[in-house]
């Protein structure tokens, strides 16, 4: 009897110590400053009929309204690369709207067909808005459609 | 017998001396700058002497006299692939050509000259021998490879950005050999006021960065306060200036493994990595024998965020910047 408890008590201590939250989750969760918000913006360079070394990531910037990003008044920028996906900005709670781009350095009309409309050197862009709360932290997927 | 064994007694204490001269007259050192540049066709080498200092010497400098090396010097240098001797360059003393005061504290500092372009890879043996001395100086290296930059990338739209929490990350492949790199934005600007308009600029170095990894990509961060504070630090206050950027330079300086080592014992002279202290690389010498080198990105753009925080921030609103409006 004396067994089977002991062999009851390390079963419910292993099952305590099993955690089901998945620490790689990158979706809503809390972040350490409670007076400010974290937004992670996953950009993928889009999938389409280029080598991948001809697209490259040229501007991630987010503006407070949609007009002040027309007029290029941004409150933060990243350091966009081709060698990383993902920019989180730390920011106060509300509505932002972002911009993101990509240029196309194939020569001949390869750019045009693929959807530049200014062919070589032009910038695809893409735009929309992400609501931060205090203390959360968001992904954004970056879609260019 | 015993008169002997008095004698010798008196004469061997006769000969004892405890007293040590620690300013014995030493003959000078020759001190030999050389840094090979893989992208350059003519190579310089610096040639000087140790002198006696006190501790004034920082106030009272050497005559030029005692930091030259009167003596007749043949100076050559020696090119090897894979351990085959492929060429010898001769050099021969520089005349008549303007010297930087930093490097030069003395104008007759002897400057020599040999054409010839580092390849990286080769390894380079430099030889200064003074005949009438009887004494021959020798160091190698091996010219070191040229980093790649993959960031920044000069590209329509992609802006540099110095903001606080939004680091500007510079990446890059390193080329074999290479040891210590600098970092270098140098920011241009124009001055505006009513006599005129003058093209200015005012650098952010990152300092020494002591990297000797090849097998995979580096990166080092920069930005935030410490750019707005090299600024500042640059560029004076005005009420009657309108100033405006233009543009961002970027400049990596790379130096090869021998050079790093170098760096290394001069930036932790003091500290606890005290086995380089005094690193050279010579024979019969003091100095340098390395290879460095600089890429330049001209014509990056600096982010409107930067810009604006320039011209309205705490630590820059003084300097007179027009923002990314024009305000």
């Amino acid at each position: 009897m004396k067994v089977a408890i002991k062999y009851l008590w390390i079963l419910i201590l292993l099952i305590a110590g099993c955690n089901p939250d998945d620490p790689g989750n990158t979706g809503t969760g809390d972040t350490a400053n409670p007076t400010h918000g974290l937004i992670v913006f996953d950009f993928q360079i889009p999938d389409i009929d280029l080598p991948a070394n001809k697209l490259h990531r040229v501007d991630l910037s987010l503006a407070r309204t949609a007009d002040s990003l027309y007029r290029k008044q941004y409150i933060s920028a990243a350091n966009v690369s081709d060698l990383k996906q993902s920019y989180s900005f730390v920011l106060l709670p509300g509505r932002y709207f972002y911009q993101a781009g990509v240029d196309c350095t194939a020569r001949g009309d390869s750019c045009y067909y693929a959807g530049f409309p200014g062919g070589y050197l032009s910038i695809w862009w893409t735009m929309g808005w992400v609501d931060v709360e205090a203390g959360k932290t968001f992904t954004k997927n970056i879609i260019f459609q | 017998m015993n008169k002997l064994f008095l004698l010798l007694l008196l004469v061997s204490l006769w000969a004892c001396n405890n007293e040590v001269d620690l300013h014995m007259e030493g003959d000078p050192v020759p001190i030999v700058y050389c840094l090979l540049d893989p992208a350059g066709e003519t190579q310089y080498i610096r040639i000087g002497r140790t002198y006696r200092g006190d501790s004034m010497v920082m106030e009272r400098p050497p005559v030029t006299d005692s930091l030259l090396w009167q003596a007749q010097m043949e100076v050559y240098m020696e090119e090897y692939q894979a351990g085959t001797l492929l060429k010898t360059y001769e050099f021969l003393p520089v005349t008549g050509a303007p010297k930087d005061s930093g490097f030069f504290p003395q104008d007759a500092l002897s400057l020599w000259s040999g054409r010839m372009k580092p390849v990286p890879g080769n390894e380079y043996r430099l030889y200064v021998y003074s005949g009438n001395m009887d004494l021959m100086v020798t160091a190698r290296t091996t010219a070191h490879g040229l980093p790649e930059i993959i960031d920044p990338m000069k590209l329509p739209g992609r802006k540099v950005n110095f903001e606080a929490g939004q680091p500007f990350t510079a990446r890059w492949y390193p080329g074999n050999y290479t040891g210590v790199y600098e970092m270098i934005f140098r920011i241009h600007y124009q001055d505006s006021s009513g006599s005129g308009i003058r093209f200015r600029s005012a650098d952010y170095s990152s300092g020494g960065i002591y990297d000797i990894r090849h097998d995979q990509v580096l990166d080092y961060s920069m930005g935030g306060p410490s750019f707005f504070k090299a600024m500042a630090g640059q560029i004076e206050p005005t009420d009657s200036l309108v100033r405006r950027v233009i543009s961002v330079e970027f400049m990596m300086i790379s130096g090869g493994l021998d050079l790093s080592f170098y760096y290394r014992s001069v930036n932790d002279a003091g500290t606890n990595f005290t086995n380089f202290l005094d690193f050279t690389n010579l024979i019969n010498g003091t100095g340098i024998f390395a290879s460095r080198s600089t890429i330049r990105i001209t014509n990056l753009e600096l982010s409107n965020v930067t810009i604006d925080e320039m011209a309205h921030g705490n630590i820059m609103s003084s300097r007179g910047f027009l923002d990314s409006r024009g305000q």
